[in-house]
């Protein structure tokens, strides 16, 4: 018998989790779906409202959008993630996970898979669906209805940006996407460390160490580079890829923290 | 089965719950497991269990290490703990959740124990009392065919009835291959079943002996006086209950509640007998 890994065993630990977290999974579906179309029903653009944002690609633009898509995607994903091994801070719980004849890796990758992956599609989707809904909906709303475009000064027939157009609007954006990954692995690790009050706990130790990091960051960079050097466009774009290539390290790091935390883990 | 070598453990390093302690268990046996609050009963389960883990030494079961938590060791343990926890949902719907990790799993004996419960089969966990709650999870439990089962006091919230059908069913589930370990208080509720006592007091092992050894040692019986020959006494109505050496090789029956205070109270008198 493969003691690390068995393909069966991880389908069963599958189906175990989902029996027992799925319908809270779905409940927290629901509450995501209302939240995201509240946003959306609260900011309806006004028909002949005349303070329209434009595009490069002469789409009007809601600007609603983008902060309500990063700011409730990075609370869904961090309370799926916070919520995760929650249990292990309750002793019958605990036993009784722990006792579940499963490795720890297959533990920690089904983990991921309900946190990370699963979480990320299942919010994707859920925010595309609602967004083209009501991209349907307002740009029959506008139909053939001009506005003045203050980036051509033109008047322009107005049609609403998707939400991809919005994340591709600045092409570094694109150095930005491992950040959910980021985000989740944090709160995933704060599920095994803390006993209670797992949410809170981890986005002050989080917030308190970034913080430090960054700060450190600022003044070794500072004192490195002070009247030295004067960054150009190319310099920036090499300051994001760092960005991305870290992001995608310390997850790595993070993960492989949570699955030793995890093996470790005491009742 | 088991072999536990020189274990140290303890939640903090100034407070040692176990020094040095060795033991050896093996199948065919069912073993009670007995100690003061916070003599560690329930500490030396989890350390075999490998919920935690140990300072120093080493703890062998079938061939694992349970502190790695290997699944091929983990099907084979069914622990009871004293505070469990069941989802709600349905008994089917835990089966169908639960039982597959377990390639031994017995369905058919799972439903029998269900009915010598008297659980209702259709129930749904979160529903049932913390009793039926107990019985369920023994019944999954014996259920798995695992080679080693650990309750830590299993008699805890059952019913009269529901204690006789537990004893009639743990000796029933009783198997050359298995390893039955019970730790309890209530040391009545397993007259009769266990076959070997082990007592835990003061970091260490303070007796480990199967009852036909310690009825062969030593002999329970009601006496009108206490003379020097007797190693510890309680009184009684009619006397006292004393515990002395079986000198005569008389029969007596095992009185666990006496031994053990016996113990706690004069272990220096009982150390050369069960050494």
């Amino acid at each position: 018998m493969n003691n690390t890994f068995n393909i069966n065993r991880f389908g069963l630990l599958l189906k175990r989790k989902w029996l027992d977290f799925g319908k809270i999974y779905l409940m927290s579906l629901v509450v995501l779906t209302v939240v995201i179309v509240s946003f959306y029903l609260f900011n309806i653009p006004i028909v002949k409202q005349s303070n329209l944002r434009w595009n490069d690609n002469e789409h009007a633009q809601l600007g609603f959008r983008l902060p309500t898509f990063l700011m409730v995607g990075f609370l869904f994903l961090t309370i799926e993630a916070s919520t995760y091994f929650s249990a292990l801070g309750q002793k019958p719980k605990a036993i009784m996970e722990l006792m579940t004849p499963a490795s720890t890796t297959e533990k920690f990758l089904c983990a991921i898979l309900f946190t990370t992956i699963i979480s990320l599609i299942s919010y994707l989707f859920i925010f595309y669906i609602i967004d083209a809904l009501f991209l349907n909906y307002i740009n029959e709303l506008w139909e053939n209805q001009k506005a003045m475009n203050y980036n051509t000064n033109k008047l322009s027939v107005v049609s609403f940006s998707t939400l991809f157009d919005d994340l591709t609007e600045d092409r570094r954006n694109k150095f930005l996407f491992a950040f959910p990954f980021f985000f989740s692995s944090i709160f995933l690790l704060g599920s095994v460390y803390f006993n209670r009050f797992h949410y809170i706990k981890t986005a002050l130790t989080a917030t308190a160490f970034f913080a430090f990091v960054i700060f450190l960051a600022f003044k070794a960079a500072k004192w490195l580079m002070e009247g030295k050097y004067n960054a150009g466009a190319q310099e920036k774009d090499f300051v994001f890829v760092i960005l991305f290539v870290a992001s995608v390290i310390v997850t790595f790091i993070i993960w492989a923290i949570t699955h030793i935390r995890l093996k470790e883990k005491e009742v | 089965m088991i072999n536990i070598n020189n274990l140290n453990f303890g939640y903090s390093k100034h407070k040692p719950l176990f020094k040095n302690m060795s033991m050896r268990l093996s199948n065919g046996h069912i073993y009670g497991l007995l100690g003061k609050n916070g003599a560690g009963k329930s500490s030396l389960l989890k350390n075999l269990a490998g919920l935690v883990y140990a300072q120093s030494g080493t703890l062998d079961v079938m061939g694992f290490n349970p502190a790695k938590r290997q699944p091929a060791l983990l099907e084979q343990i069914c622990f009871i703990p004293e505070e469990f926890y069941l989802p709600s949902v349905k008994i089917d719907a835990y089966l169908k959740a639960n039982a597959p990790f377990y390639k031994n799993f017995d369905h058919q004996y799972f439903a029998t124990l269900l009915k010598e419960f008297d659980i209702p089969a259709s129930n749904k966990l979160i529903e049932m009392s913390y009793g039926q709650k107990k019985k369920f999870i023994i019944a999954f439990g014996l259920a798995t065919q695992a080679k080693l089962v650990i309750m830590d006091e299993p008699t805890n919230g059952l019913d009269i009835p529901s204690k006789a059908q537990f004893r009639k069913i743990m000796a029933s589930a009783m198997t050359d291959e298995r390893c039955i370990i019970i730790s309890t208080h209530q040391v009545r509720d397993l007259d009769n079943l266990i076959d070997t006592v082990i007592m835990l007091d003061e970091n260490d092992v303070a007796l480990k002996a199967s009852v036909e050894e310690i009825t062969a040692k030593l002999t329970f019986k009601k006496v009108k006086e206490v003379d020097d020959s007797i190693f510890y006494a309680e009184p009684s109505l009619s006397g006292y209950n004393a515990v002395m050496p079986n000198y005569h090789h008389e029969e007596s029956k095992l009185d666990m509640e006496l031994l053990f205070n016996a113990i706690l109270a004069e272990k220096i008198k009982f150390k050369p007998l069960f050494s």
